[in-house]
């Protein structure tokens, strides 16, 4: 089943005078259940590309369609509801919220859709057994490591079992064994839960985990 | 370095507001500075302009006192002096009563004066003359507002009754209503030839006082000294006691020198706060520069030199604007009456003080920038460069020990230091209340955030939740707390001194339990009797008081001393006496015994059973304590003694003044008594109006009072709004994750005006908490210049504070939750 589509998606920037086409009719089509590597050289508009699908920015033209609906047709709101239930966001650099323990930062989503923590403490339980940090619950983000770091961020997309993962560069920001670790992670919940994951990377080891790699270069698909 | 400076220079000028914020917490920090330092020079001028009106360049005046053989005295003694001084000016003085065509009576107040040695001491500008020299026999000088008032004109006749006998005297001069002839709309000046006063008053070839002014200054004092030798038996002193005008100036001095301290605290915690953000801004370009060969010293002294121009700039123009604000402070100052009697507001500053303003200035931006500067300037290269700056913020357990620490010397340290200490431990107390709440805010703000997320789930659902949590160690809503309640604990301590003063006041008039107070020359038993049979009057009684006696050591003094009537004392005044007033007050009349104010009690360190050593007119007398009461009453410097002592040890023929019980509206009463004393000089008010006149000028020194906390909570909110923009800078980051994980535009706004009410709710509370400590040390100071006034705390004054509070959040934060709902997520995400 297609979970996410792009047709003749394009994003245009404004810089001073000037117009910069970031992507140019990107034809895309992701099933559910893989687990894609967008590669590509800096500057060639993977994590633009990976930002429309997960409507944190709006295409110049074109659609996006995610599990069959069209974005573009959304409100504000619809959209958000949409990215705490259907999508979950792993960033390069963690973005934890610093003065909120492990805990609180993985049930952020969960608050947001205005449900009850209470109702998920097994839930929470479960998904910090899956990211190996069920002892460091109460810690904050500063007294956790990089790769902890990101596995709390990794937590915190799932903990409203979305359908698929977007992940900017997840290991951009970590050492080769903790980003081997962060990526055997990723494997394992595309596998064991089939979990949709789209993947920005620089790096081939990191595509290597998943089961298609699409290359984007000057905003076009390649291959 | 002129890259740096450069770069220095176009930070200042990027971020205006900022700027701004930095520049006007130090303009108006050194300008009320500045005026409040000048005010006491301000006011002592005021007061003796005042002095100085009646008795002009006069320096050293001898007159009799109560041990003088006789009110006048000769002048040979004085004028062996002469080559030590400008001049020798001698005057007779008494009053005499004028009665006008229409039959109505007036007081004059004559001044008999040669005339040239007058023209010496105290000028005359005459607006007219006639036949004025030799200025001899029975001539008389008038202002031209006593001329207006009775009808006279140049030349005319003037019929005065001076000691019931009448004497006819020629207008010769009118003069301008200033000097010897400014008066404040009840008084009537007049000069006369001297020796015709003298004459007429039996008392020819002397005079009542002599005025001198010495060649030289410096030799002030021992030509008092000799003159005092000379003249034995009569005092010899000062003409204006410089000691008492600055006590009295020292009195406005210090209440304004508190709210600048609260200002300065305020400015200092904005300062600082605006210098972290400035040095952490300039991290990366100061790692560059020091990467390739700038030291630390030229970076640090950036740095210092942009703290340095801030104070130069601010104090420059904290200098122009305090002329401005003293200038509005003293006009303040004058009451109506003042301003009808032609005073005018006394204006005086020197350039020591404007250089302390500015140095001020300059000492507040360096000192209170210091601290961001030298954490920065510890940083390795290194670590700036390779951005690995700590942020973990430790505990700090010291923190929470130094802010109880010294919230408890707060507590403990007015009630225990010595009157003369009184003032700087006080002022020091009201410093260090600040900085404890500051210090225990983060503490305070945990047990709030605590109750919210328990109340929140049920009132604002899970935005609550999220908002309560994000107050949790977020430096900028700790900022803005600390803001918050600093400006809140400013307007709330002048606002409950203000409180407090009318509160008393009003106290201090249910007091006295009658309707009318009257003067009439000659108030005797006889005046008594007849005044009970006026056609509204339902009793009257004849009070005795005296002002200003001297304790028998010469330290200090009482300001005011009634001398009771046992039987009907109780009746007219209800002073808070302590214990059994009516066998205290039958005490009264069986001896020299005496009940003084609790203030007085502290002040002279006495208890029951001592006695107390006045200076009377025969001599010391001792007076025995024998009970005390509670009385802001000439602000609790007031003493009780039997009548029947105080008449006799005074020598006192007459009533001070007539009290009046009314059985119709005293207004009405009033006119009743007027008529029937309508041949006399009469001076009545209702109860009514005298609170009304208290309350006046009450109110003028209070308006002063409020300007300077209505500054601080200026200077407070402007430092909350650039807290709240530093604050979505710095949170635009997790803004964006929100938003990113599924928070709706209208979630985040919701939050962000939850945290802004949570802060404003805190803020408000710890404001409270914070006023009603240094409120708290405020007695001690009242008490420290002679002003007991007793604290009384409005619950709807805490309740405004604390509403205001969270609606100066809320209104703060409406640009920042408008800005995030229009946030750019991706920029905010993935770029630092």
């Amino acid at each position: 089943m297609q979970i996410i589509e792009t047709k003749n998606l394009n994003k245009t920037f404004k810089m001073g005078d000037l117009d910069i086409e970031v992507l140019k009719d990107i034809n895309l089509s992701i099933e559910s259940g893989e687990f894609v590597s967008i590669m590509g050289p800096s500057g060639s508009g993977k994590s633009t590309l990976l930002y429309l699908i997960g409507g944190l920015d709006k295409p110049t033209s074109g659609s996006v369609k995610i599990k069959g609906s069209e974005l573009s047709e959304m409100k504000d709101k619809e959209q958000s509801i949409m990215r705490r239930r259907d999508i979950g966001f792993v960033f390069q650099f963690y973005n934890l919220i610093p003065n909120l323990s492990v805990e609180e930062n993985v049930i952020l989503p969960v608050l947001l859709d205005g449900k009850k923590l209470k109702d998920y403490r097994n839930k929470l339980d479960d998904i910090l057994e899956v990211v190996g940090l069920a002892d460091r619950r109460a810690h904050t983000p500063r007294e956790l490591s990089g790769g902890q770091q990101q596995r709390v961020a990794i937590a915190r997309a799932l903990v409203n079992e979305p359908d698929i993962i977007l992940a900017d560069e997840p290991i951009g920001n970590l050492d080769t064994k903790t980003g081997t670790e962060v990526m055997q992670l990723l494997q394992r919940i595309n596998r064991e839960k089939k979990k949709t994951i789209v993947q920005v990377t620089h790096s081939k080891e990191a595509a290597e985990y998943g089961n298609r790699i699409i290359n984007v270069r000057d905003g076009r698909v390649w291959g | 370095m002129s890259v740096i400076l450069k770069f220095t220079i176009r930070n200042i000028k990027e971020k205006k507001f900022r700027t701004f914020l930095i520049l006007f917490s130090i303009m108006i920090s050194s300008a009320l500075f500045f005026a409040s330092g000048a005010m006491s020079g301000s006011v002592a001028q005021m007061l003796v302009d005042r002095m100085r009106s009646s008795v002009g360049a006069s320096e050293i005046i001898i007159h009799a006192n109560e041990k003088s053989p006789s009110e006048y005295m000769t002048t040979s003694a004085a004028e062996a002096f002469r080559e030590d001084m400008d001049f020798i000016a001698s005057n007779v003085f008494c009053q005499g009563m004028y009665k006008t065509d229409s039959k109505e009576t007036f007081k004059i107040d004559l001044n008999g004066y040669v005339f040239s040695e007058l023209q010496m001491m105290n000028p005359v500008a005459l607006e007219a003359e006639y036949n004025l020299q030799p200025f001899s026999g029975k001539k008389i000088i008038l202002s031209s507002a006593t001329a207006e008032k009775l009808k006279l004109s140049l030349g005319d006749s003037m019929d005065l009754k001076i000691n019931d006998v009448k004497h006819r005297f020629v207008i010769s001069g009118i003069a301008q209503p200033k000097g010897v002839f400014l008066e404040d709309g009840r008084t009537n000046n007049a000069v006369v030839p001297r020796e015709t006063l003298a004459t007429l008053l039996n008392a020819k070839g002397r005079v009542s006082a002599i005025h001198m002014k010495p060649k030289d200054m410096s030799r002030k004092q021992e030509l008092i000294d000799s003159l005092s030798k000379a003249y034995g038996r009569y005092t010899v002193r000062e003409t204006i006691p410089e000691e008492d005008i600055r006590r009295g100036a020292n009195a406005f001095n210090v209440p304004f020198m508190m709210m600048v301290v609260m200002v300065l605290v305020i400015s200092v915690f904005i300062i600082y706060t605006s210098f972290r953000v400035i040095t952490t801004e300039m991290l990366p370009v100061i790692g560059t520069f020091r990467s390739i060969g700038a030291t630390k010293r030229m970076t640090d002294l950036v740095l210092l030199t942009e703290s340095i121009a801030y104070g130069i700039v601010g104090g420059a123009l904290g200098c122009i604007l305090g002329i401005g604000v003293l200038k509005i402070m003293v006009n303040m100052m004058l009451i109506e009456a003042d301003r009808a009697a032609g005073y005018t507001a006394a204006v005086q500053y020197d350039w020591t003080q404007m250089l302390a303003a500015f140095i001020l200035a300059v000492a507040l931006s360096v000192v209170s920038s210091i601290i961001p500067i030298i954490k920065v300037s510890r940083i390795s290269v290194k670590d700036i460069v390779l951005n690995k700056i700590e942020s973990i913020k430790k505990k700090k357990r010291f923190r929470l020990w130094l802010g109880l620490i010294l919230l408890a010397s707060v507590i403990i340290a007015p009630r225990t230091a010595p009157r003369s200490a009184a003032i700087p431990v006080d002022m020091l107390c009201l410093v260090f209340a600040s900085i404890s709440v500051t210090l225990l805010i983060p503490y305070i703000t945990g047990g709030f955030i605590k109750l919210f997320e328990g109340i929140y789930t049920y009132v604002f659902g899970n935005e609550g939740i999220l908002a309560a949590k994000n107050l949790r160690e977020n430096k900028s809503v700790l900022n803005n707390i600390s803001l918050l309640s600093m400006g809140i604990s400013a307007l709330l301590i002048i606002n409950t001194i203000s409180f407090s003063v009318s509160r008393e006041v009003g106290n201090a008039y249910r007091t006295l339990d009658y309707d009318i107070e009257f003067w009439v020359p000659n108030l005797d038993r006889q005046k008594l009797m007849l005044t009970e049979k006026i056609d509204g009057v339902a009793d009257a009684y004849g009070n005795y008081q005296v002002f200003g006696t001297e304790l028998a050591d010469g330290k200090d003094r009482i300001s005011c001393i009634i001398g009771a009537e046992p039987n009907k004392f109780d009746d007219y005044f209800d002073i808070g006496i302590v214990g059994d007033k009516e066998s205290l007050l039958r005490e009264l009349g069986r001896d020299r015994n005496i009940i003084i104010a609790n203030a007085l009690k502290e002040k002279f360190g006495v208890d029951m059973g001592d006695s107390i050593n006045l200076r009377t007119k025969r001599g010391d007398r001792p007076y025995r304590i024998i009970g005390f009461c509670e009385t802001i009453m000439y602000n609790g410097q007031i003493a009780i003694v039997g009548d029947k002592y105080l008449k006799s040890d005074m020598e006192l023929k007459y009533y001070n003044d007539m009290l009046v019980k009314t059985s119709k509206p005293p207004e009405v009463v009033k006119e009743n008594i007027k008529k029937y004393f309508g041949s006399e000089d009469i001076y009545i008010t209702t109860m009514d109006e005298m609170e009304k006149s208290n309350n006046e000028s009450n109110k003028a020194m209070f308006s002063i009072f409020r300007i300077f906390s209505i500054m601080a909570m200026v200077i407070g909110v402007f430092g909350i709004l650039n807290n709240f923009a530093i604050s979505f800078m710095e949170r635009k980051r997790s803004l964006a994750m929100f938003r990113s994980m599924g928070m709706s535009k209208g979630q985040t706004v919701k939050m962000i005006f939850i945290e802004a009410l949570s802060g404003g709710i805190i803020g408000g509370a710890v404001g409270v908490f914070s006023g009603v400590v240094n409120i708290s040390v405020v007695p001690y100071v009242m008490r420290a210049i002679d002003l007991p006034i007793p604290i009384h705390y409005s619950a709807v004054l805490m309740a405004v504070s604390l509403a205001g509070g969270a609606a100066v959040t809320m209104i703060a934060s409406v640009s920042p939750a408008l800005k995030s709902s229009r946030l750019n997520i991706i920029e905010a995400v993935k770029y630092e």
